[in-house]
This record gives structure tokens, C-alpha cells and sequence, in this order.
């Protein structure tokens, strides 16, 4: 959807690519971010964070919503967990593994699928989708698992630090996280960056430009798979552990949720998003069983006071703040 | 740079919370509760979710359990601290929440889950961790090589439900059965029971249909039953589809020329279904409240969960309870807290008499042998919680395979499953 609002106000640098200071200055947060919550969610928090930078190309910057998102993260999942358990596999290895697989599926899907738009792509995508989730669930339970999920993963090391531990794994996924952020920002200032927006503000007039939008949107698909796919392969290294449901519409429908949250189309909503969902699911079940009712409750109030996700809806607000002042 | 001014600010705040509320956190143990001496034990119930109910008698049974050994005085003058987290029935949050209660609470021992597939995957992690696991739930984790000594089960194994109910009903009831088998590994595990049994027993089988999870219309199942004319229909599945599946049945007329025996049955779907558990349908469970006119160990375990909570222990409930006693009852006999390896070697083989008869955890695969029970409704005539009838308890050395056989599978893995 295009929004319209920015027609009473200019705002030229509402979807501008962040300032090089907000990368880093995120990443040296997220380096702290143990000492605030408990290590296992902060890494959960991070892995997902990963799979929203990609959605988030994907839905925020290109404009295309594919509801099979978890096709691509359960598959980088299931592909680093097979590779470990049956090969051996070192953790880049596995990890690599499950890129590659995510970004193949990408090409074939891509291939049949991207040129059907809105509500159709994301059709086509979930049934995709939801075609993975039965050939592990059913056909191929001999090698996934079935319905108990791929268990028997070695425990993993990486440079002689076991990623058993959770400071290990944290800091490991850290790194990953501060170096997919910075290659997110490249892109998106790259001129290949700039193309997915225009397409997503006017596909027709991209077209009119000479631009193949086709193409472009392929690669953009292709590349969030190659987000979702590490994504997955690290929720492997971190749960070791491939429960069948990382595979289902759920887990596609989550990552909608949290990106809407946190705000499409924004540098730090799929983090912010991903980091208010967990949390708030987190810690509100610690104080009472009906968890889901406040949750629920708070994410209509989030959704009703920041309607363009709580990123977005901050980065108009304060854009509109500075144009007031430079007004005056 | 106002906008970096504004990121900085917030981070900043952020963060002063954050180290306020470590450094509080931090303080509070050491002050606290450092004069006594604590073990803590962690478990996961699915209280949201398919089987809630269910979840929320495991919390409780173990809460109890957990108040009874404190009030006594703890383990060996430990005083157990009990936390215990909301699994969903989901893998992935229930692995995360383990984790932080071993990695960031540090829980001593590890419980839970009412998932076989869930319970799977905790035990491999308490096996990576060195956490002794007490697995609340039916599991096959013993089957096979997915143990290692970390690991203890407490309700009695998929196949075992199978044999116990199957013995009994072609010895009273008939010969001839139609099984609806819920469409998933638990399911079929039970079907695999029920075959192997049959040609034991020279039971005749007339055919099975797969239900996928879910389903809410038996119908057209039901015209294919009758038309077999089979002496009783065998459930093997559980909760809503269960409930859906009974209420058609009875509502067709089913029960008027054949039973249904349901291998897996709980107190909280007779409640449900009221009239319609009439006295054809029966079920088996690990445990029902009326145990307690038999035993005296459930008539205490039953009125003490009975005043504190309002209703009976579901099956699920006694089985934390007897997990949890028998956690405390091993370390006890290891004489330590801290030596995993040995408070897990005093658990093999341990006997006791606590909610039913003598029992005993195996110990070559920490699996507790226990009796299985076989109740049949009371429909019209149930009043309060009176809803079922004891037909048959049958012991647990009977539904159980040896040690070898188990960790081959057998004899179930040469079962062929119909398509």
C-alpha cells in the first residue's frame, strides 16, 4: 500500500537508509542486550531479528508479501540440522547448508510464482509453504523426524568455543545479526536498494523507466531467502534442534505480525517488532496463564497508537517534528 | 543529529533500567535466602494450548508435591524452589524456556510436557546439559536410542496403553474391532499395539480409518464402521477429536449394537461428553480418582488434591505428582544434591507404594512400570464427579517389553500398518 499521508507533509527522507551511526550504534545495544533479558531470548530475539531484515526487503522495501516465508527459515533449518547430524557438518558448513538450500527453493518458487502480485503471490507462497510442511511431516519422516522434529544434533563448536554455552552462542549470533544489519544497509543505499523502493512506490512507472521489475523482484525474494535460510540454520545451532513447526503458516504468519509491529519498511522495525513480541510473550506468561489476552490486548494498542508499526509511525512523527521546526 | 540524540537517549535509558533492575536482581538471593540451603526444580506444562486443562493439573500436582517435601523439610534439608513455565506445546518455546531455566535460573532438575515429541527434545537437551529430566507424559522416549541416563518417564509407554486395553477387551468384550486412529506418530504407535495384540489373541480386525488431527466430522467414517458390523471401535485418539468422535457415535446409535473402547481416555472428556460416555464406551488411563477406595496411598493423594484445588487429579496430575516424589525420594537415597549422576542411579530401580500399588522405576531404561486402568462411563446416571466405573486395572508388568526389546523396537516395528 502506498501511504498517502505524506501528501499534506513532505517528508523526503521518510524511508532514507539509516545514518551509518544507528547501525553500529544498534549493534554495540545488542551487545548489552544479555544484561537486560535472559540470554536465551536475547538470542531468539536476534535470530528472528535476521529473518525480519530479510522479510522486511521483502514486504517493507519491495512491497510483495509472501505468506511462505517459513518454507525458506524451516528448510535453512532443516538443511543445517541434516548436514550436522548425518555429515558432520562444522557450523559453517551447516550454516552455508541451509543458505543455499533457503535460496534454491527461492529460485524455484521465484521462478513460478513472482509474477502473480499482492494476494496472490502470497497464495502461491503458502501453498508452497504448506507443501513443505507435509513432505517433512509425512513422506520424508525417515531422514526429518516426522512430527518429533529432527532431534540427535551433535553438540556444536565454533573456533574451539562451544556453542552449547549461552554467552558463546549469543555473542556468536551477534555477530552474525551486526554484520546482516550492515549488509542491509548497504543494500538498501545501493542503486539495486533504491530500484526495490520505486517499485514498490510505482511498479508501472519503474516498468515505463525500463527497468525488468520482474527481475529485480526475483532477486530481492531470493536474497530474503538467503536472510531466512541463515535465520533458520542458526535457530538450528541454538535449539539443536528442528521442531516440525518452523515449517508451518504459523511461523510465516509470526514474521508478519512482528515486521507489521515493529514497522515495514523501516531499518529497525523487524528488530524492534521481533524484540517487543518475544518479550512481551516472554515475560507477561512468567505472572499469569492467560498471557495471550493481555498480549493480544497490548498489540492492538500498539497497532491503534502506532499505525504505521511503532518504527514507522516514530519516524513519521519525528520527520513531521523537524519539518515543523525548520518551518519556523 | 537530534535523531542520533534520540537513539542515544532511549539506548541510554534502556540500559540504566536494565543494570538497575540486574543489580536488584543480583542483591536479592545473596540477602535473602543465604542462610538456607535451596535445590531448584524447573518444570514446563503446556498451560496454553490443545490440552490446558490438562497442563494445569500437572502445575498443580507438582505444586503440591513440592509443598509436601518442604513441609517435611525439604530434601535432605534442601529446601526446593520450584519454577515452572508455560511450554505452549510448542518445540521451539518450550527448548527456549529450559534453557533459560537451566542456563539463567539454574535449575538443579528438569520436568514436565505433555508432548512425546516435546518431551523427545528436552531430553536431549538435559542429556547435552548433564540435567536430570523427569518426563511427565507418554513418551517413546525409552524406545530406541534416543535415551541417555539423564532421562526418566513416568506415564506408561504409547504401546503399553494398547496392550493393556486390548488384552482386556478381547478377552470380555469381542473379537472383531475397527479401530479411528488419530493421523500422527502417537496414533499410529497405538494402532501398532492393537495389531500386534490381535494376532496374539486371535482378535479379527476389520479395518482402521486415519483422522487427521482436528476433525470434527465422523460421519461419513461411521457408515463404513457399521457396515463392517464390528463387536467394538477402537479410539486411539484424544481430547476434542476424541469428544467429537464419541458424541457422533452415540448420537447415530452406534452404542446399541457395539461398544467403543477408547485406548487413551481422560476424566476431563467423560465430564465433557456427560450423557453421551454411556456404559458402552469405556477408556483406559494411568489413573482415576476412584483408585482411591482401592488404595490407600490415592484415597490421601486424591482428598488432599481434591480440598486444595476442587476437583480430582486427572491422570496427568498423578503422574507429575508420583515424577516429582520420586525426584525428591532418589536424592534422598543418593544422599546428595549435587551429584547428578548418582541421584539418577538411585532412581533406577527404585520402589515405592505412592498413589497406586507397589511400583518401581525400571532401571535398566528409567521407565516406571505401573498398572493401567480401564473405566466405562456412567452416562445418564453420573453425578458431581461420579462420571465412570472401574472395569479392570491391569498390571504393569504385563503391557511392558523387556529392556532388548525395547531398544529395538520390538515386537511393534514388524507391525505393517494399514494405508
Amino acid at each position: 500500500m502506498v501511504d498517502d499521508r505524506t501528501s499534506t507533509i513532505k517528508l523526503p527522507n521518510l524511508h532514507s537508509p539509516p545514518k551509518p551511526v544507528i547501525v553500529y550504534g544498534t549493534f554495540i545495544v545488542l551487545l548489552f542486550l544479555p544484561l537486560i533479558i535472559s540470554t536465551p531470548l536475547a538470542t531468539e530475539i536476534l535470530i528472528w531479528t535476521i529473518f525480519g531484515l530479510g522479510f522486511n526487503l521483502l514486504l517493507g522495501y519491495t512491497g510483495v508479501l509472501s505468506f511462505g516465508h517459513a518454507a525458506y527459515f524451516g528448510l535453512g533449518a532443516y538443511a543445517a540440522g541434516l548436514a550436522f547430524r548425518y555429515l558432520d557438518a562444522s557450523v559453517p558448513v551447516g550454516i552455508i547448508m541451509g543458505i543455499l538450500a533457503a535460496m534454491l527453493l527461492a529460485c524455484i518458487i521465484g521462478a513460478l510464482a513472482i509474477r502473480s502480485k499482492g494476494v496472490y503471490f502470497a497464495m502461491i507462497s503458502l501453498a508452497f509453504g504448506q507443501m513443505l510442511y507435509f513432505l517433512a511431516l509425512s513422506p520424508l519422516k525417515g531422514i526429518t523426524g516426522g512430527e518429533d522434529g529432527l532431534t540427535r544434533i551433535p553438540s556444536l563448536d565454533f573456533l574451539s568455543f562451544s556453542l552449547g554455552k549461552p554467552l558463546p552462542l549469543y555473542y556468536f549470533v551477534c555477530i552474525i545479526t551486526g554484520i546482516m544489519l550492515f549488509v542491509t544497509w548497504r543494500i538498501l543505499q545501493s542503486p539495486f536498494g533504491k530500484l526495490l523502493q520505486a517499485f514498490r512506490e510505482n511498479e508501472e512507472r519503474a516498468k515505463a523507466c525500463g527497468y525488468n521489475t520482474t527481475l529485480v523482484k526475483y532477486c530481492s525474494l531470493v536474497i530474503s531467502a538467503f536472510y531466512a535460510g541463515l535465520a533458520g540454520a542458526l535457530n538450528t545451532v541454538y535449539l539443536s534442534y528442528v521442531p516440525l513447526s518452523t515449517l508451518f503458516w504459523l511461523t510465516s504468519g509470526t514474521m508478519v505480525m512482528m515486521t507489521i509491529l515493529g514497522g515495514k519498511g523501516t531499518f529497525l522495525g523487524p528488530l524492534l517488532g521481533v524484540g517487543v513480541f518475544l518479550f512481551l510473550q516472554n515475560t507477561i506468561s512468567l505472572f499469569t496463564p492467560r498471557w495471550e489476552l493481555f498480549v493480544g490486548a497490548i498489540f492492538v494498542v500498539i497497532i491503534l497508537v502506532f499505525p504505521g508499526g511503532i518504527m514507522g509511525t516514530l519516524t513519521e512523527k519525528f520527520a513531521a517534528f523537524r519539518m515543523r521546526r525548520q518551518g519556523e | 543529529m537530534q535523531q542520533l540524540r534520540f537513539f542515544c537517549k532511549t539506548g541510554f535509558l534502556t540500559l540504566l533500567v536494565g543494570l538497575i533492575s540486574v543489580a536488584l536482581l543480583a542483591a536479592l538471593p545473596t540477602s535473602a535466602l543465604a542462610q538456607q540451603k535451596t535445590i531448584k526444580y524447573g518444570t514446563m506444562h503446556p498451560l496454553t494450548g490443545a490440552y490446558a486443562v490438562l497442563g494445569l493439573d500437572q502445575q498443580r500436582a507438582t505444586e503440591m508435591a513440592v509443598e509436601e517435601w518442604n513441609a517435611k523439610g525439604g530434601v535432605l534439608g534442601h529446601k526446593i524452589i520450584w519454577l515452572h513455565r508455560d511450554d505452549e506445546l510448542k518445540g521451539n518455546v518450550a527448548i527456549r524456556r529450559v534453557k533459560e531455566l537451566v542456563e539463567e535460573e539454574k535449575c538443579d532438575f528438569i520436568g514436565g510436557t505433555l508432548s512425546g515429541s516435546i518431551s523427545l527434545a528436552m531430553n536431549e537437551f538435559a542429556c547435552k546439559t548433564k540435567t536430570p529430566y523427569m518426563a511427565y507424559c507418554m513418551s517413546d522416549m525409552v524406545l530406541g536410542a534416543d535415551q541417555c541416563e539423564y532421562g526418566a518417564a513416568f506415564m506408561v509407554l504409547p504401546y503399553s496403553a494398547s496392550l493393556a486395553v486390548s488384552q482386556y477387551a478381547f478377552k470380555n468384550v469381542g473379537k472383531k474391532w475397527y479401530s479411528i486412529t488419530a493421523d500422527y506418530r502417537w496414533g499410529h504407535s497405538l494402532l501398532e499395539g492393537w495389531i500386534w495384540q490381535s494376532q496374539q489373541m486371535g482378535g479379527q480386525f476389520l479395518g482402521n480409518v486415519y483422522v487427521p488431527l482436528g476433525t470434527t466430522d465422523f460421519s461419513t467414517y461411521f457408515a463404513k464402521i457399521m457396515a463392517a458390523k464390528p463387536d467394538f471401535i477402537v479410539m486411539n485418539n484424544l481430547g476434542a477429536d476424541q469428544t467429537a468422535a464419541i458424541k457422533q457415535a452415540v448420537e447415530l446409535g452406534l452404542t446399541k449394537n457395539m461398544k467403543i473402547i477408547c485406548t487413551k481416555t481422560a476424566q476431563s472428556t467423560i465430564k465433557e461428553l456427560g450423557p453421551a460416555y454411556n456404559e458402552n464406551v469405556m477408556g483406559g488411563m494411568t489413573f482415576y480418582w476412584k483408585l482411591s477406595s482401592k488404595y490407600k496411598g490415592a484415597k490421601t493423594f486424591v482428598d488432599k488434591f481434591m480440598k486444595k484445588y476442587g476437583s480430582p487429579p486427572e491422570q496427568d496430575g498423578e503422574s507429575a505428582y508420583v515424577a516429582s516424589n520420586l525426584l525428591f525420594m532418589a536424592i534422598e537415597k543418593a544422599g546428595t544434591v549435587t551429584d547428578k549422576k548418582k541421584i539418577m542411579s538411585a532412581l533406577e530401580g527404585l520402589k515405592y507404594e505412592l498413589t497406586k500399588g507397589p511400583e518401581y522405576v525400571r532401571a535398566c531404561d528409567r521407565q516406571r512400570v505401573q498398572s493401567y486402568v480401564l473405566v466405562k462411563g456412567k452416562g445418564a446416571k453420573a453425578k458431581g464427579w461420579d462420571i465412570a466405573d472401574i472395569v479392570a486395572e491391569i498390571p504393569g508388568d504385563s503391557i511392558i517389553m523387556s529392556c532388548e526389546d525395547n531398544a529395538k523396537k520390538l515386537p511393534f516395528i514388524n507391525v505393517k500398518l494399514p494405508k
